[in-house]
């Protein structure tokens, strides 16, 4: 059957040539290679379950008495957007699994594109040729969390509202442009009507479909320059070793997206997520503690919590107010390094050449120490984000511990570059095949062989 | 592995998979429990999943296939041809050099004329940021609208409040907070501000204006959950801790003839966060 | 029969005896209720808040406008009061006295002739839920958390979580008339300084929102394992280490060959 109708698109296409191409492409097999895959399923998973709550979500903020069967919200004046959340919860057949399905895949969509993110840096994936599509990936990082952004605040929310207000005033705080940004993003003053459905435009049509786009290109440019791969005895520059996608690498991915697919469902229905009923509908007067966005934007809510309460005045005017640096300058140079670290790593080490077999992170023990310094101070500012729960914790004053976070933010990346470089090093020196097999004392004779 | 072994399980999680799926149609037609269709949902993706690894990884080829990578870097004279093509191209167009321009400047302008309808999505900012529904004897009111008499508010408690007719506004909430007699250190030509142990002041966060809505009478202290800013009440609202840089705007009230708290004026300054063009009047 | 219930009667009574650490007890058949009181008062609370309620520095008074029944109820029946020592934290704890003790020492504390609010009737079976989340979402949500799950609070403090079911709604009702969480040094400490604001609610707006608290403490979970109510610093850690986590574990099984070592 497969066959006969691969017959008839051949006559029609000319497709033989193509097909036979595609069929036995060869892909060097390692597990790390697939943490690309896991995020690319949990995008599909999300477009799944994102279909399914679009038939019940309704976008509105006009008022409406809530009536339906979650009692203790009985009586009370919600938006059309919070009654239709509530609605998926608890009337829908299966709503509530599907609505939590979808924010776990939301969540684990971004962690599978850091972790992937990591992986492509520290073995050196993204030098030429594929520093283009290092670019291309780190602009799916971005549209990510944007589109994690939006999602989050449609519920309209008490939680999800506050997240709002916070992203108007960090919007209004750019010198220059910041009202009007503001004003054209939200309508207006905050909280401005219409924004829910602003927001919904964006999240179900405008990033889905650019990620769409640029995911395409993504593993275009993956298809067309071939996977790179680790040395290895019959590995050269200039070959792939692996298996072929057919039918090996195809059934074993389709297999990968079921698992993928299984974790994300178990835990829509075993783990609650987002629990929207317990916050209420959103008023500008109210408030919750803790208060705290989703864990991706959860380094940016550690920045604002931890940049001391300095504003650039003159004029009598406030001209730049504090959280412009933790929330504008902090992500826009985050992600200026981004993007720039493949050519900026080539300026540095004068090496422009092409290169399509891996490093192991230890042949690069500066690059990856950096790589590990810099996860510490993000790590570090996204621990920062819970220093309220961490007072309640250690029942200390919130203060101190903003304190103690302050100084270990700059302290920690140091120390974890350091403790790697040298630990690098020890390997290195030592000849061990894994750190947990490198005696200990090679570390200190790495050192002492340099003085 | 076993080869029988193998096929055993795969087989096995096949099966599963199916029991699974069609539990969940049991458990959807009775009428569905979350936590029940979370985990028939994920068993009848596993048992799929595991039994397509499983066979992936026992029976398909896995091997060392080798493929050549072609060169990524084109050949010269392939590389001349494009340019050549290019080049071609842009001298038969470039030939009539006025309608290039004028074809420029059409497209040009269509693309800034494009830009307008963003225009549409938002307002002017103007003086609405720094100006809020408060008045000079507007009556105080509570989140139901009822005025507040100026006895309701004791010392240790702390009343959110509107300005009558505004219940709701996002810019106008502002907190009546009851002090001790004699805490109170008002700023220099803000006196009359209080009345009686009543001072108000706005209730967002001049951070990034989440509502500061925890206020704890020990220490006479604003704190905002979001940021951990900290508020000094008796010392103008000023901050004390945490990100935020400016105190919270006050707000002058009195009491009218009728004994109902009336603001006296706007608050003494933008509420809110902090916007480049902010007067700072604190 | 009527034995073995009059020996059990005993063993509890002395159970119950057994777990309060006091010296000195004298024995329950010699003492009235009417002295009790005074006895328990004087050995539990005297030494902070002075032999007639005056208050010394280590404890405020009571017998100005803090207390009228209320507010040593509360203190001594969620166990925050007596301290095991005067620096203690005043912390929730099972109560140190037995409820008929509890009444003794408020009978006692009475005559000192506190002005404070009396311990309050509740009936949350009358509350409606609506008015009491919204309430609830106005008032308390801002530092016990939308959730219930408390948070933190200025100076080494924390707003307590209410989701525990030992509190009951007549305890609810205490802290919203009282405004607790005084500093156990601070004898200045009257009306209105606890790091708990005061409330004035009426009867059916303190029914609406215990019946809410008590809804908190009971349900509310439909989507499976709470993860602490603490929303998405929860909700990232799972998504991280058995989201993500059990999907890399996964991976790393997929990409493994037989005889592979790498």
């Amino acid at each position: 059957m497969i066959k006969r109708l691969l017959v008839a698109l051949d006559n029609r296409l000319n497709a033989a040539s193509f097909t036979r191409r595609t069929l036995t492409k060869v892909f060097p097999d390692h597990w790390s290679f697939m943490l690309g895959e896991i995020a690319l399923y949990a995008f599909l998973m999300l477009v799944l379950t994102g279909v399914f709550l679009t038939f019940f979500f309704d976008a509105s903020q006009a008022t409406t008495t809530y009536n339906g069967t979650y009692q203790p919200l009985n009586g009370v004046e919600v938006s059309q957007a919070f009654r239709s959340v509530l609605d998926i919860s608890f009337d829908v057949r299966a709503g509530l699994v599907m609505r939590q399905a979808h924010h776990w895949a939301a969540l684990i969509f971004v962690a599978a594109i850091i972790v992937h993110l990591c992986r492509i840096f520290f073995t050196g994936a993204f030098r030429k040729p594929r520093d283009i599509n290092w670019v291309v990936g780190v602009t799916l990082l971005l549209l990510a969390i944007f589109n994690g952004f939006t999602g989050y605040s449609l519920p309209d929310d008490l939680l999800s509202g506050i997240g709002l207000r916070v992203l108007y005033s960090i919007a209004l705080s750019i010198p220059l442009v910041g009202t009007w940004l503001a004003y054209l993003v939200f309508g207006g003053e905050f909280p401005a009507e219409g924004i829910i459905s602003r927001l919904y435009s964006i999240h179900i049509m405008i990033i889905p479909l650019t990620i769409g786009a640029i995911l395409t290109i993504h593993l275009a440019l993956v298809w067309h320059q071939k996977h790179a791969q680790f040395k290895g005895p019959g590995r050269t520059e200039s070959n792939v070793v692996g298996s072929r996608l057919w039918p090996t690498y195809a059934v074993k991915s389709v297999g990968l997206f079921f698992m993928v697919a299984a974790v994300i469902m178990a835990l829509g229905g075993l783990f609650q997520i987002n629990p929207v009923w317990f916050f209420g509908p959103f008023d500008p007067a109210q408030v919750t503690s803790p208060a705290q966005p989703d864990w991706y934007m959860g380094w940016m809510e550690g920045a604002l919590r931890l940049f001391p309460p300095w504003e650039i005045g003159a004029f009598d005017h406030v001209i730049v107010p504090a959280p412009f640096f933790p929330a504008v300058l902090l992500p826009g140079i985050t992600f200026a390094f981004l993007y720039a670290w493949p050519f900026l790593e080539a300026w540095l080490t004068g090496d422009h050449d092409a290169h399509n077999l891996l490093d192991r992170p230890r042949d690069r023990p500066i690059r990856t120490s950096l790589g590990v310094a810099t996860l510490g101070f993000y790590i570090m500012l996204l621990v920062a984000g819970s220093n309220d729960l961490i007072a309640k914790w250690l029942l200390v004053n919130v203060g101190a511990v903003t304190n103690v976070l302050r100084v270990l933010l700059f302290v920690v990346p140091v120390f974890a570059g350091l403790l790697t470089f040298s630990l690098l090093r020890g390997l290195v020196a030592s000849g061990a095949r894994r750190l947990t097999d490198m005696p200990a004392s090679a570390v200190w004779q790495s050192w002492k062989r340099d003085n | 592995m076993n080869q029988n072994r193998a096929t055993h399980l795969i087989s096995g999680a096949f099966v599963v998979s199916a029991v699974a799926s069609v539990s969940l149609a049991v458990v959807y037609a009775v009428g569905g429990t979350a936590w029940l269709e979370g985990t028939l949902l994920g068993i009848a993706l596993a048992g799929i999943g595991v039994g397509l690894i499983l066979w992936a990884k026992e029976y398909l080829p896995i091997g060392e296939e080798v493929q050549q990578r072609d060169s990524l870097e084109p050949e010269p004279s392939e590389e001349e041809e494009a340019e050549d093509a290019l080049e071609e191209g842009i001298h038969a167009i470039g030939r009539r050099s006025l309608l290039v321009k004028l074809g420029a400047m059409a497209a040009g302008a269509l693309g800034v004329a494009a830009l307008f309808p963003i225009r549409s999505l938002g307002g002017r900012p103007g003086t609405e940021l720094i100006t809020t529904p408060w008045y000079d004897g507007v009556r105080v009111v509570d989140e139901d609208g009822q005025p507040i008499a100026a006895d309701r508010v004791e010392v240790g408690q702390v009343l959110t409040v509107f300005p009558e007719g505004a219940v709701g506004s996002g810019d106008a909430v502002a907190l009546v907070i009851g002090l001790p007699d004699g805490v109170n250190q008002p700023l220099p030509g803000r006196e009359d501000w209080s009345v009686g142990g009543l001072v108000s002041y706005s209730k967002l966060c001049t951070h990034v204006g989440c509502p500061v809505g925890l206020y704890e009478p020990t220490s006479q202290q604003l704190f905002c959950p979001c940021h951990q800013s900290v508020f000094d009440v008796p010392a103008g609202a000023n901050p004390v801790g945490g990100p935020a840089a400016r105190p919270l705007p006050q707000l002058p009230i009195d009491v009218d003839d009728a004994g109902y708290l009336i603001a006296t004026g706007g608050f003494s300054g933008a509420p809110g966060a902090g916007f480049w063009w902010r007067p700072d009047d604190d | 029969m009527r034995k073995w219930l009059l020996l059990l009667g005993i063993l509890l009574a002395g159970c119950s005896y057994g777990t309060t650490s006091a010296p000195h007890r004298p024995p329950s058949d010699v003492m009235g209720p009417e002295t009790r009181g005074p006895v328990l008062y004087a050995r539990d609370c005297a030494w902070c808040h002075g032999s007639n309620g005056e208050g010394t520095a280590r404890g405020p008074n009571l017998n100005g406008d803090l207390d009228g029944g209320a507010y040593t109820h509360f203190m001594l029946s969620t166990g925050r009061m007596p301290l095991s020592s005067p620096t203690a934290r005043a912390q929730r704890r099972t109560a140190v006295l037995t409820p008929t003790q509890i009444d003794a020492v408020i009978e006692h504390v009475k005559t000192f002739g506190g002005t404070g609010p009396d311990i309050p009737k509740v009936e949350p079976t009358t509350g409606h839920l609506g008015t009491g989340s919204e309430l609830y979402l106005s008032n308390c949500a801002a530092c016990h958390s939308a959730t219930g799950t408390g948070g933190a609070l200025t100076s080494r403090r924390a707003a307590p979580h209410l989701t525990n079911p030992d509190i009951t709604p007549v305890q609810m009702a205490e802290a919203m008339l009282v405004g607790p969480g005084c500093r156990n040094n601070d004898s200045t400490c009257g009306f209105g300084s606890g790091a708990m604001p005061n409330f004035d609610f009426s009867e059916t707006e303190v029914n609406s929102i215990t019946a809410y608290v008590s809804y908190l403490q009971h349900g509310g979970d439909h989507g499976g394992f709470a993860i602490g109510r603490i929303g998405p610093v929860a909700e990232g850690a799972v998504g991280w280490i058995i989201g993500l986590g059990s999907i890399l574990l996964i991976g790393r099984w997929v990409g493994t060959r037989m005889g592979d070592n790498e």
